[in-house]
């Protein structure tokens, strides 16, 4: 089209078809167009309309709660093209990149929240911690039942990363993987 | 726990604001648990470099009845160790206050820090 989208379109006819068969069917009827519009060079949105008339006498209740799984055709188009682990890896380059190298400027606002959670997690005593029983010997969990109303948690361990790297991941919260992750089980920080 | 919405705000590239809805799936009575959090990192110095979250209200995230709203205060400090055979070596340490929130005996607030 003159916009750059692409259009594909289907749509049912009423060809009589001998399939050298006897099938009781019920014929249905369907128009729908695939519509892909480029967002960028390595980027299109995909937009799917459909009319659908399965035939017969079903309640449009229920045709209702069957429309997702008709839809779900598109989800299927970006299951074959994602690429969410390269566009996370990209987005976690860029965080580690601001944390290296750009400066910051800071609000007293903000470093008064650092100092203030800083300040109470320092003021704990490493002799006021349990060390815990877990099965990973390379991470070292610690309770410490004097602190704070609900006891406070210390888990430490040593990565195989740049810093830099270490913190881009925490920093990506709502990276594609963590957001796909519906089950999710960081163990720790809700 | 599986997470039921997440949502990260910035606010600028060092001060973000952190939404998360969780879902207890097992614990029977449990409602879902609701934080709202700033986050905030900061380099201490070239080695070691600290991000720090708190629970606050936010006016975009106001309380919703079908959710408990439960609290946090945490930090992750960064520092940087000697490398190991060329691979690069950092020690993280992860500090978390977690308050659910509702109604749960301190005791069991205890066992809930613990995985």
């Amino acid at each position: 089209m003159a916009n750059g989208d692409s259009l594909v379109v289907s749509h049912s006819n009423d060809d009589v078809v001998d399939y050298g068969g006897a099938y009781r069917t019920v014929r249905g009827f369907s128009r729908a167009v695939f519509r892909f519009s480029p967002l960028s060079d390595t980027q299109c949105r995909g937009t799917f309309v459909q009319y659908l008339d399965v035939g017969g006498r079903i309640p449009s209740s229920v045709m209702v709660q069957q429309v997702p799984t008709q839809l779900l055709v598109l989800g299927e188009v970006m299951e074959v093209f994602k690429r969410d682990d390269e566009i996370d890896e990209a987005e976690r380059r860029e965080l580690a990149r601001v944390v290296k190298d750009e400066p910051q400027v800071y609000t007293a606002d903000e470093n008064s929240l650092l100092s203030r959670v800083q300040g109470k997690h320092e003021a704990l005593k490493d002799e006021d911690f349990e060390e815990l029983e877990w099965p990973d010997h390379l991470v070292k969990m610690e309770l410490n039942l004097q602190g704070g109303k609900a006891g406070v948690g210390r888990a430490t361990t040593v990565l195989d990363a740049e810093i830099e790297e270490c913190v881009a991941w925490e920093l990506a919260l709502v990276s594609r993987g963590q957001l796909k992750c519906r089950a999710y089980t960081r163990l720790w920080w809700p | 726990m599986s997470c039921i919405h997440k949502a990260l705000v910035a606010v600028n590239s060092h001060n973000h604001v952190y939404y998360t809805a969780n879902d207890h799936v097992g614990v029977l009575g449990f409602l879902p648990r609701e934080f709202v959090a700033r986050q905030v990192w900061r380099r201490r110095d070239a080695e070691n470099l600290i991000i720090v979250y708190e629970s606050f209200e936010h006016a975009d995230y106001p309380m919703r009845s079908e959710y408990v709203r439960a609290s946090c205060n945490t930090s992750f400090e960064f520092a940087k160790l000697p490398q190991v055979s060329g691979v690069p070596q950092t020690r993280v340490t992860f500090t978390a206050e977690i308050i659910m929130g509702g109604y749960i005996p301190n005791a069991a607030q205890k066992i809930g820090t613990v995985p």
